[in-house]
């Protein structure tokens, strides 16, 4: 019978010194999300829902395929109309973005309602700052860890998109051509990344229950936009718009993709069928996109900058975290 | 004003010694004021306890807790100096918690996670690479004694599992001191003598530096050698429990007396003795408390000179729960 020595063992290892002391905070937080917990039915329709999420990309990237490899069973006029759209396809970037949005809303709310709210319910806070991890390490751990799904569902899949047609345009000098559209790709999918993420760990903070943040986050969403757009046009105050969240962002790729000077350009220059097709895509896009540009990131600022101050304020808050004076 | 970091990247001092064996002490508080808004919880702390075990203790609302977050730097301090481990606190506070291991009060753990995660997860955030979080997880969950119990998940555990994980999760990075916050909260008699035995033996038989902040001073008396006592902030005794309690030992005597004893009594009185009845039923048995720099033998002696036998003649043994209670009459009894 083997006998074990149960007795207490000093470490001789060494604590390591990380650039980015949060990280342990992601890798648990990601992992622990996508663990399979609540049984099989929850399992069951969030691996459904993700595998749904995942729709409209995998048919931007079946486009790209037929678009650029031009398969033998497609009819030949097909190429000639993919040849017309050739110069309006970086259009699918903010579509995709908006398409994603949609999903993006749910996985904030399932992955980012509970971050902080958990941890506050339970009295973690404690446990988190007598490690050697500062607030901000806390905040930006928690940061990272609905960050990483966001991004997971906006930012790689168009940087994916976008790698794809450089790799698959047989053109001279596709890689330059391309270039530019790289910085619309990530400044407004960064600014998706970011403002939902913020905005559901203020209302995280905030709560302390999961459902609570949900319903909220969602309502704040969801309803500003309606809410913004009816006050701005009956007050005739265009800015109004750009308080919504979404109208900010969705304004933002607007602007960033020039969509205004590439539906000009197609209504003057496109055949009849391709400019009728182009002007579905075109006035989708636009929906919920009527901020100026200014207005659209005074915006993104402003969403990010609240949503900071109420997640540090609360957190200071807290019993643990309090400095002289403030309690 | 403030002290020079030590260079050390490891939990160790360099030599590989632990801090806590050597006989510098583990934190110094010199003129410590902590307060909230108003309120001042410590007025001006000063104090160096030696390395090794430490009892915390005072009534409620003595700032017990408050010390310990503020030797984890989660306090600002409101004036003096605070010095744990060598580290200026809170400047140098990250490294204090490197060195340093946190059992809070209340039946906290990581929410979502097993129990082995939630320890794991403990020493990955306080440095450890991520295989051997895992590895050390394992073991010191085996020293606290959960067995299979680990691979659930924390929120189905009882109070007193979530305690032995608590110090699970305090031990894992292996701290030169361990700040344990009444570790014995509902935990049940067998429970709580493992557990005690556990916390004992890191203090005496691994060199690690503790300080125990428990009401219950039994628990204090079993696993540390040295106490803390706070009131209002204030540091109303410290020192090796030992001397203390031979301190207020030496202070009483009992005797139990034959015959007429009243006369005796009042003479005793008179020279600033105050004997007293423990036990009203027995009014034979009397508890003596000497004046200062009496001997014990200067009641004995008289006893003898007005005429009254004395059956038995013991100078008393306090308790640490007497010494605690002594102290704090002397200082005006709790608030």
């Amino acid at each position: 019978m083997p006998v074990y020595d149960r007795s207490y063992r000093r470490w001789d290892g060494t604590l390591k010194r990380r650039a980015f002391r949060a990280a342990p905070i992601v890798a648990m937080g990601v992992k622990n999300a996508l663990a399979t917990k609540g049984g099989w039915l929850l399992t069951l329709s969030l691996r459904g829902f993700m595998a749904a999420s995942c729709v409209p990309t995998a048919l931007l990237f079946l486009l790209n395929y037929l678009f650029y490899f031009r398969p033998n069973f497609l009819p030949v006029e097909t190429f000639a109309i993919f040849d017309q759209l050739a110069p309006y396809r970086v259009i699918q970037y903010p579509a995709l973005t908006r398409l994603n949005s949609m999903f993006l809303m749910v996985y904030a709310v399932i992955f980012g309602s509970g971050l902080i709210a958990r941890d506050r319910a339970s009295g973690a806070l404690p446990l988190y700052l007598s490690r050697p991890l500062t607030l901000g390490d806390y905040v930006l751990g928690k940061l990272g860890i609905i960050g990483w799904f966001m991004a997971m569902f906006t930012l790689v899949p168009n940087l994916l998109l976008w790698l794809m047609g450089v790799l698959s345009d047989p053109a001279d000098g596709a890689f330059t051509a391309a270039l530019p559209h790289l910085v619309p790709i990530i400044v407004q999918n960064g600014a998706v990344v970011l403002v939902y993420s913020l905005t559901i760990l203020a209302v995280s903070s905030i709560c302390r229950r999961p459902m609570f943040a949900g319903l909220i986050w969602f309502s704040l969403v969801i309803l500003l936009p309606s809410f913004t757009s009816m006050a701005g046009s009956h007050r005739g105050v265009s800015a109004l718009a750009a308080v919504s969240i979404n109208d900010a962002l969705f304004s933002l790729g607007y602007h960033l993709y020039d969509i205004g000077g590439l539906f000009e350009k197609a209504t003057s220059e496109a055949d009849g069928a391709v400019r009728g097709n182009l002007e579905g895509v075109f006035e989708a896009v636009k929906i919920f996109a009527s901020s100026t540009p200014l207005q659209a990131a005074t915006s993104v600022l402003c969403w990010c900058g609240a949503s900071l101050l109420v997640i540090v304020s609360v957190l200071r808050r807290q019993d643990v975290v309090v400095e002289a004076g403030t309690r | 004003m403030t002290a020079t970091a030590p260079a050390n990247d490891s939990a160790h001092d360099p030599a590989g010694a632990p801090l806590a064996s050597s006989s510098a002490p583990v934190f110094e508080l010199d003129s410590l004021v902590v307060r909230y808004g108003r309120n001042v919880v410590i007025p001006g702390l000063t104090c160096a306890p030696p390395a090794g075990a430490v009892g915390l203790l005072g009534p409620n609302g003595a700032g017990k807790s408050s010390l310990i977050k503020t030797i984890l730097g989660l306090v600002k301090p409101g004036g003096g100096r605070v010095k744990v481990l060598g580290f200026e606190v809170p400047r140098h506070a990250l490294e204090v918690r490197r060195r340093v291991g946190y059992m809070p009060e209340s039946a906290v753990v990581f929410p979502g996670m097993t129990g082995f995660e939630n320890v794991a997860y403990a020493g990955a955030i306080a440095g450890m690479p991520r295989g051997e979080a895992r590895r050390r997880a394992h073991e010191v969950l085996e020293y606290v004694g959960c067995g299979e119990e680990r691979y659930r998940q924390v929120d189905e555990y009882s109070q007193g599992m979530r305690q032995r994980i608590k110090l699970a999760s305090a031990l894992v990075h292996d701290p030169e001191l361990l700040l344990l916050d009444e570790p014995t909260n509902g935990l049940d008699p067998g429970g709580r003598t493992e557990i005690l035995e556990l916390v004992r033996a890191l203090g005496h038989e691994k060199g690690m530096s503790i300080l125990l902040s428990s009401h219950l001073l039994d628990d204090v008396e079993f696993v540390c050698d040295h106490v803390l006592l706070l009131a209002r902030g204030e540091l109303k005794a410290a020192g090796s429990i030992a001397e203390l309690k031979a301190r207020v030992a030496g202070q009483h005597v009992r005797l139990t007396l034959e015959g007429d004893s009243a006369r005796f009594l009042e003479v005793a009185r008179e020279k600033g003795f105050e004997p007293r009845l423990p036990d009203p039923l027995d009014t034979s048995e009397w508890l003596v408390k000497l004046p200062e720099g009496a001997a014990p033998g200067a009641i004995l002696a008289l006893a003898l000179a007005n005429g009254v036998r004395v059956r038995r003649f013991v100078p008393r043994r306090a308790s640490l729960e007497e010494v605690f209670l002594d102290t704090l009459e002397q200082a005006g009894g709790p608030r």
